[in-house]
């Protein structure tokens, strides 16, 4: 691990992680503003059956629960624009590592300094594990913020959105250990960020389609998003030991995989 | 110090990409305290040679030496008395030049003893240091990366194609430091396809086309195969016959001046001129262009 590289990584990545940060807390300020200006009424729950049933799944499945403060504010950490302004730096960050295709010197050139292959890219990996506690800090600050000057009805227990924020991290750092994976099969920029949503949109819809057909219901155990379940932790308010184990497994096989290619390939 | 000591060694060196070729066979050295020109059209091979040495690419065969540790996968100790400049170069657009300065700075164990001479030698002011590099043109991102290869004063510099970009006075500032490099004992390793620049100062150098070297030699031993070119005014009209001689060919005749080429040794045409009655004398350099447009139009493959 090399720390100058662990802080250049960081300091490349300040202005777009402080973006998506900050639109992170707003947005779950916004979720908070948005429940205590409608209530639970007959419209939220109206609108809320209107939801199909692969996106329910998504944001909560059998656990959705609109009625409750806590079951709303879940669904805030599953919106899609939640994971997007989660996933973006990280992919962002990772595709950094694609090499070996046109060349623009600045892989070779990082590489030219003493430094080990492993070292280089387990110091960018820890960057971008350091930005994802960043960007679920800035998420449960945003939360933390609504329910402390947000009047609601009454107040959400604070452990199961812990939980919440915990499973938040797991989930960003396989997302990572993902796109670091794409970006060390890829030798361009672009293909590396293609090769990331795509494997990312794909296990999406494997999640999604599982909750229509029982065929994909063993792919579904290889998709980040079935273990990624906030509206189940509140529900149920306890600690999903298997469902973070999984994501923690995911991120150290893809990491451990992202090394050995890059270790071994052409730059 | 690297002096009198093979600071690199390649034998045999081959690499392709798929059923592409990148090199093949490659086998030369560079002595410790040289300043050695790898020479090349664009796609000869000059980069992958470069990669090769940096250990960014696996060679398919061959043996690579570097400052006395032969290159094997996951060998990167030596690179800490390497400074290294891209041919070609993005640079992190965000960052100022300074920044970068210091980054590349923290990762090696000497100081940047060269930094402020080279900063000064090659006009990066501190206002333009402070500025972000986006802003920066070419030959500023340019003299940025040739500071940052030299600041720790580093016992081997690779450089790939380092004066693209820059104006006469900042390459002359540049060979300056490749010199003082040379008389401390350092190497010089740079490639290029500027002729005049490689003349002016390598010591020897390598010329590779399609992936193989076609020659090695001294740079003082490729201007004397090289061809000068001889424009000759005489008192009265000259005769074809007098410039019969070895190493010599006539080009024209035109009034009372003649127009000739000189290949190699310029004694038998001094003497054929000392027995005439010249008025004026006009000898342009070796022309090298001629002597690499003939290696590189002789030979087939990629160019």
């Amino acid at each position: 691990m090399n720390w100058n590289i662990i802080r250049f990584e960081l300091r490349l990545s300040r202005r777009g992680a402080l973006y998506c940060g900050l639109s992170l807390l707003a947005f779950q300020c916004l979720i908070v503003a948005f429940y205590a200006a409608a209530r639970p009424d007959k419209t939220l729950t109206g609108l809320f059956k209107l939801v199909p049933k692969g996106l329910k799944a998504l944001i909560g499945g059998d656990y959705l629960d609109p009625i409750t403060v806590s079951g709303f504010l879940s669904f805030g950490f599953t919106h899609p624009v939640n994971l997007l302004l989660l996933i973006t730096p990280l992919v962002a960050l990772a595709s950094r590592t694609a090499s070996g295709g046109t060349d623009d010197g600045r892989t070779d050139l990082l590489l030219s300094r003493p430094l080990s292959r492993t070292a280089f890219l387990s110091s960018r990996m820890a960057a971008g594990a350091i930005l994802s506690v960043l960007l679920v800090l800035f998420m449960w600050l945003g939360h933390l913020l609504g329910v402390l000057f947000i009047a609601l009805p009454e107040t959400p227990a604070t452990v199961p959105f812990v939980y919440v924020a915990l499973n938040a991290l797991l989930f960003a750092l396989a997302v990572e250990g993902i796109a670091f994976l794409a970006a060390a099969l890829s030798t361009l920029r672009g293909t590396a960020v293609g090769f990331a949503i795509g494997l990312l949109a794909a296990m999406l819809f494997v999640r999604m389609a599982a909750q229509f057909w029982d065929l994909f219901e063993r792919p579904a155990a290889l998709s980040v998003f079935t273990y990624y379940v906030p509206g189940k932790i509140v529900f149920l308010k306890s600690f999903p030991l298997g469902h973070m184990a999984t994501l923690f497994a995911f991120f150290l096989i893809t990491s451990g995989l992202a090394l050995g290619v890059f270790c071994k390939k052409d730059i | 110090m690297t002096e009198s000591k093979q600071a690199i060694a390649v034998e045999g060196l081959s690499k392709s990409y798929g059923s592409e070729l990148g090199v093949e066979n490659v086998s030369f050295s560079v002595e410790g305290g040289e300043i050695f020109g790898f020479l090349g059209p664009n796609g000869a091979g000059k980069t992958t040679c470069i990669r090769l040495l940096l250990n960014l690419l696996r060679p398919d065969s061959g043996r690579i030496t570097v400052l006395g540790r032969t290159l094997c996968p996951g060998e990167w100790r030596y690179k800490a008395r390497v400074g290294f400049l891209p041919g070609e170069l993005s640079w992190w657009p965000l960052l100022t030049g300074l920044e970068l300065l210091e980054f590349f700075d923290r990762f090696s164990t000497q100081p940047a003893s060269l930094r402020a001479e080279l900063l000064d030698g090659l006009g990066l002011d501190a206002a333009l240091l402070d500025r972000k590099v986006r802003t920066y043109s070419k030959g500023t991102r340019r003299k940025l990366g040739i500071a940052i290869a030299m600041q720790n004063d580093p016992d081997l510099l690779v450089l790939d194609e380092p004066t693209s970009g820059l104006d006469p006075l900042v390459r002359h500032s540049f060979f300056e430091f490749c010199r003082r490099f040379r008389k401390a004992g350092k190497t010089v390793f740079l490639s290029s396809h500027n002729l005049a620049e490689t003349n002016e100062i390598c010591d020897r150098v390598g010329i590779i086309r399609a992936g193989r070297i076609v020659a090695l030699e001294r740079m003082a031993a490729l201007r004397a195969k090289s061809t000068r070119r001889v424009e000759a005014l005489f008192a009265e009209r000259p005769r074809a016959q007098w410039f019969d001689c070895a190493g010599v060919d006539l080009i024209e005749i035109d009034g009372k001046r003649a127009l000739l080429t000189c290949r190699g040794d310029p004694v038998p045409l001094l003497k054929v001129l000392a027995a005439r009655p010249v008025r004026d004398l006009l000898v342009s350099p070796p022309a090298l262009d001629d002597l690499f447009h003939s290696l590189f139009s002789d030979r087939g493959g990629r160019g």
